[in-house]
């Protein structure tokens, strides 16, 4: 059950702690809502364009060619008085071959939008974050290395990063895409470093269209990739 | 299940003080050409790139959604007559209201009028004409 906590950063008084299943959850709901209503079905991967109008179907500004400094790749902007801004860096959105990064960054800027922009609105207001003379700014400069993967000591950045996997990955639609490769391989269960588990890391990217390190991640974090041949417990069946 | 209902009701409660902050966001937002332009394209559920492709200049190429980008984020001007028709018709907004936005007169209109003609024009528009029907 999603609690409120202190919130050590010292943002807000106090901040919500999710359980993963639970962002899980509420993510597979968002997108495949989303695919629905746009297609008629649920089909991955998620075109980036269609991430674009999740973005914008939110009430926020996006800004897809922002010039930003050179390690932040997204920026994502809580104002007073205007709308809230997305920026993405424009380095990003003119390189095709950067556009799996793109990707992870649409979803990871989503992710603050739809988590965390009420938090501003329902205490920003009573402990005046937006007043020029506090120190802490309502905006999320999200960099490089922490677009799916941020360490937990920084849980706005964590719970994006995480929302970045399981709105590209939806953990029901993944665990079929496993199960259905353990099944055709015989196996149970790949080995982190072994070449199952690389072939599974292919197959995610490819199915889902993120980079291999976005798919390998996103499998840990559902412990699909053990260590030295340790069994692993698939999720529920569908 | 039952704990993600009740995480979703609190989020639900608390909504209506972001939609509210989402208003106060907008209402005093001055009205211009790339926010006009953008605000038809969102309420056709448009993407930035699906219009993009749409919107063609005299030489029958599309612009290019960075260009498009740099216009709703008002870093740059539709650069002809042409574009703020193309942009008119595709989003159906009256060609005049963007030509206006656009801090351009039609040119049916430019270098037509005498320096008295266009001196009532504009203190007509000051005076800020009430609509009828």
């Amino acid at each position: 059950m999603v609690v409120m906590v202190p919130d050590k950063t010292g943002r807000f008084l106090e901040r919500p702690h999710y359980n993963p299943r639970e962002l899980d959850d509420e993510c597979e709901e968002i997108i495949c809502s989303f695919l629905r209503n746009q297609y008629g079905q649920v089909r991955f991967p998620v075109k980036t364009d269609d991430l674009t109008k999740l973005i914008e179907q939110k009430g926020a500004v996006l800004d897809t060619y922002a010039d930003l400094d050179p390690d932040v790749e997204g920026v994502t902007e809580f104002h007073s008085n205007r709308k809230i801004v997305v920026r993405i860096s424009r380095h990003l959105s003119n390189d095709a071959r950067q556009e799996n990064r793109l990707r992870t960054t649409l979803t990871h800027e989503y992710g603050h939008v739809h988590f965390h922009a009420y938090l501003w609105a329902s205490q920003g207001r009573s402990l005046d974050l937006f007043s020029e003379s506090k120190e802490i700014k309502p905006v999320s400069r999200c960099k490089r290395e922490n677009i799916y993967a941020a360490p937990k000591t920084d849980w706005m950045e964590w719970q994006a990063g995480y929302v970045c996997g399981a709105l590209l990955m939806p953990r029901e639609y993944l665990a079929k895409l496993v199960r259905s490769y353990l099944e055709e391989n015989g196996l149970y269960p790949p080995n982190i470093s072994g070449e199952h588990a690389q072939a599974m890391i292919e197959k995610v990217a490819k199915e889902f269209q993120v980079s291999k390190q976005a798919a390998r991640v996103r499998l840990e974090k559902l412990d699909y990739l053990g260590n030295h041949g340790l069994a692993l417990s698939l999720p529920e069946q569908v | 299940m039952a704990q993600l209902a009740t995480y979703t009701l609190e989020r639900c409660r608390l909504w209506p003080l972001f939609e509210e902050y989402l208003e106060v966001g907008t209402s005093n937002d001055e009205i211009t050409f790339g926010s006009a332009i953008t605000q038809a394209r969102k309420s056709k559920g448009m993407s930035q790139k699906e219009l993009a492709a749409r919107i063609k200049r005299e030489e029958d190429v599309a612009i290019s959604p960075q260009y498009l980008n740099d216009i709703e984020h008002n870093r740059r001007n539709p650069s002809s007559d042409y574009l703020v028709v193309q942009f008119a018709k595709i989003l159906e907004i009256d060609k005049d209201y963007l030509y206006y936005l656009a801090d351009r007169f039609p040119k049916d209109i430019r270098g037509t009028l005498s320096e008295q003609q266009v001196s009532h024009l504009m203190r007509s528009f000051r005076k800020r004409p009430r609509l009828r029907g």
